[in-house]
């Protein structure tokens, strides 16, 4: 019995409990270089590919980037008080806020009914498990191509079939009209999305006992009881590291949105993300694009922060 | 020594070797003596599916021993976006296909070559078009940095069976064409597409040069917000404002949509270039007309016009080279093979717009007729912001009523200044 436990047995005046044994791995010798030799392929890819452009979008937003000639002159925090002066940096912050959350909200609840359904026998379960991941898998230009069929105004089958059927008298302009064209893309990024949430879930609800559901039911608990106090915290680490990576991916995401409205009409489905690539690729500010990418990281980083507790305390159970 | 000790290091290295060298990708350095001069490239194709210009870099390669062209072809929605960065971190091509209104933002800052000594000492450079010199030209500078290749002018197609029904003759002002647009509005059918969406800002400007409003004026100060300039704007405004004359969609419509809306009779009207002339004719075969833009007052007046052309990048240690490939395609056989594609546009050699093939045709000669008289964008460092970043939120924001002409033309005069 170590100290410790022998302490332990002393306060409490119970035996203690005992530890497993286990037997110890001898240390890596002091001074050793085979960790870092194995790590170092990955040490250069991520300084490489991850380090480096973002230390390069830091400086740039800190810099007057002469874009064909790299010359930078430094001029501090310029482009981010010149970016937040504008008078669309509010309400572009309030709609990729609005995007971003309204989006992810709705992939949540709707994958996690998704995944109750597939989680029930039924015949071809499996057929069906296949193919709702069509949306999911399916490349972002050819999504944002194909709604813009179904949408259109003049030729798409949504508004054809509106009229025909004598819902609407006149076409819905749904990417045309500030009033709709947000909402739209986030019902599309929804229909992309659940999917993903969906399996997630399901992935995590096939891991939850069976005989603890059957005793919450003995007990007494109904089916909302025991989704309640035994599937919800069965399931909710999954759910949380699952919106709190769609919240990163959808705020970033910007195909969807550029192919099918470009940020507009006006600026009424500019998001941040976009704004940033309008602004250094079609202005060729580079310095302000990049604040409004640093801006917009900062943000993020609150997620990811939230996120990398999350995965080390699941690492640590 | 225990093999792990021995195995991982030079794992190690080779990982490292290999990332290093596929990063280090840099240009080649010219090697004197050793077989053709290598130089790149760079091109978007406006028809994917056509050979035309791997055709001509062959017969480029095959007939000359010193030069060896190598095509990079680009997709035009990142092209300039992708010609940009390689400028700016010295990955760029020797040479580039161009066009007039990203001049400048490149010339100014030094990113391509004067041509002017090349062109001084080039047999052809008299029988290229004299006006069109301008089209790769600063204001304000005689030096030439974009050599004329193809250049195209914009028209206005009608449906002459929609207007023989309800007895309108063709417009030649611009409020005739508003009251045509009105008239031929109703029953699912509508007058002409605004496109406020992708590329929407040629047929804008086109309208707007055609009834009499500038970007710059002489002494190349920027006028686009006069009181002219509102005026104009605000009648194409009104075919969405007050006349609701363009179809559902039309304020974020991009060419796609409008050519759709044209060719399935939704709209009778329609703006651009010879680039859809073959095509529609084989549409609609009588039943297209085809007119200058009609102007402020019904006579004779300008359209937009818009070159693409080829630079040398400065950045270039072979521009003998790349001027070799670039002035060999505008020489007459290429030009007349070029423009003769199915991609091609106008030419832009008089000894070529003087044939048959383009004088015989009374249509396509609307547009060639128009070139003497054309306007481009002006090379301002603005203009390629103007094009790709704000004029589509702007104009949207005014055919919605969100904005003024006058406050609008303000907000793109502020861009360009």
């Amino acid at each position: 019995m170590t100290s410790s436990t022998l302490t332990e047995a002393v306060v409490t005046g119970r035996p203690a409990p005992r530890r497993p044994v286990t037997r110890r791995r001898r240390p890596a010798r002091r001074g050793s270089i085979a960790p870092l030799v194995l790590l170092a392929p990955a040490i250069v890819l991520v300084a490489v590919f991850a380090g480096y452009p973002l230390v390069r979008s830091i400086w740039f937003s800190l810099n007057d980037v002469s874009v064909f000639t790299g010359v930078l002159d430094f001029v501090g925090f310029e482009n981010f008080a010149s970016v937040i002066g504008t008078a669309e940096f509010y309400p572009t912050l309030g709609r990729t806020a609005v995007w971003t959350f309204g989006a992810v909200s709705l992939q949540l609840v709707g994958g996690l009914c998704l995944a109750l359904m597939l989680n029930n026998r039924f015949p071809m379960r499996g057929v069906y498990r296949g193919l709702i991941m069509i949306p999911w898998a399916t490349p972002s230009v050819l999504v944002a191509l194909m709604w813009k069929w179904i949408l259109d105004p003049n030729n798409g089958v949504l508004n054809q079939w509106l009229l025909g059927t004598g819902i609407i008298d006149a076409p819905i302009e749904f990417l045309s009209q500030n009033s709709t064209a947000l909402p739209t893309l986030i019902m599309i990024d929804v229909w992309q999305g659940i999917p993903l949430f969906a399996i997630m879930i399901l992935a995590a609800l096939q891991s939850v006992s069976g005989e603890l559901k059957e005793s919450a039911q003995i007990d007494g608990c109904g089916p909302v009881s025991v989704f309640r106090h035994v599937v919800l915290p069965a399931i909710l680490p999954t759910i949380l590291i699952t919106t709190l990576l769609r919240l990163i991916w959808t705020s970033n995401y910007v195909d969807l949105i550029f192919i099918l409205t470009g940020g507009g009409p006006g600026t009424s489905s500019t998001t941040l993300a976009l704004e940033s690539y309008l602004t250094t690729y079609k202005a060729s500010d580079f310095g302000s694009g990049a604040a409004y990418a640093v801006i917009q990281a900062l943000f993020l980083a609150v997620f990811i922060a939230l996120y990398v507790r999350l995965t080390r305390k699941d690492a640590n159970r | 020594m225990s093999f792990t000790k021995r195995f991982l290091p030079a794992v190690a290295i080779l990982g490292v070797a290999a990332l290093t060298a596929g990063c280090a990708g840099g240009a080649p350095s010219e090697s004197p003596g050793s077989g053709p001069v290598e130089i790149t490239y760079w091109l978007w194709q406006d028809d994917a599916t056509d050979a035309t210009w791997t055709e001509l870099a062959e017969e480029f390669n095959s007939s000359h021993d010193d030069v060896e062209v190598v095509l990079e072809t680009i997709p035009l929605d990142q092209y300039q976006n992708q010609l940009v960065s390689s400028a700016m971190n010295g990955t760029g091509p020797d040479a580039a296909r161009s066009k007039d209104w990203w001049l400048g933002q490149f010339a100014p800052e030094g990113a391509i070559a004067d041509l002017t000594p090349y062109i001084d000492g080039w047999d052809a450079s008299d029988d290229v078009v004299d006006s069109l010199w301008a089209t790769g030209e600063l204001p304000g500078d005689d030096a030439v940095y974009m050599l004329p290749h193809q250049y195209t002018t914009l028209y206005l197609y009608y449906r002459v069976d929609y207007f023989a029904e309800l007895g309108l003759e063709p417009p030649k002002s611009q409020q005739d064409l508003l009251d045509a647009a009105a008239a031929l509005t109703g029953d699912g059918r509508y007058g002409i597409d605004v496109r406020g969406g992708a590329g929407g800002q040629d047929q804008w400007l086109a309208w707007m040069y055609a009834g009499g409003a500038s970007v710059v004026d002489d002494k190349g100060e920027v006028v686009l917000d006069d009181a002219d300039a509102v005026t104009v704007n605000e009648d194409y405004l009104s075919l969405v404002t007050d006349l609701q004359a363009a179809p559902p969609g039309s304020i974020t419509a991009a060419f796609a949509d409008v050519k759709t809306n044209f060719v399935e009779g939704l709209t009778g009207m329609m703006i651009h270039h010879p680039g859809s002339l073959k095509e529609l004719q084989g549409v609609f075969g009588d039943n297209l007309g085809v007119i200058p833009i009609p102007t402020g007052d019904g006579k004779p007046g300008a359209t937009l016009g818009s070159m693409s052309g080829n630079v040398i990048l400065e950045g270039s240690d072979k521009k003998d080279a790349a001027w070799e490939w670039i002035s060999w395609l505008s020489e007459e056989p290429q030009i007349e093979k070029m423009s003769a594609s199915p991609q091609g546009q106008l030419p832009v050699l008089e000894s070529v717009i003087s044939s048959d093939a383009y004088t015989s045709d009374p249509q396509l000669a609307v547009a060639v007729d128009a070139i003497r008289t054309a306007k481009t964008w002006p090379a301002l460092a603005g203009v390629a912001e103007l094009a790709a970043k704000e004029w589509n939120p702007l104009i949207q924001q005014a055919f919605q009523g969100e904005i003024s002409s006058q406050d609008v033309l303000t907000k793109m005069a502020d861009v360009l200044r």
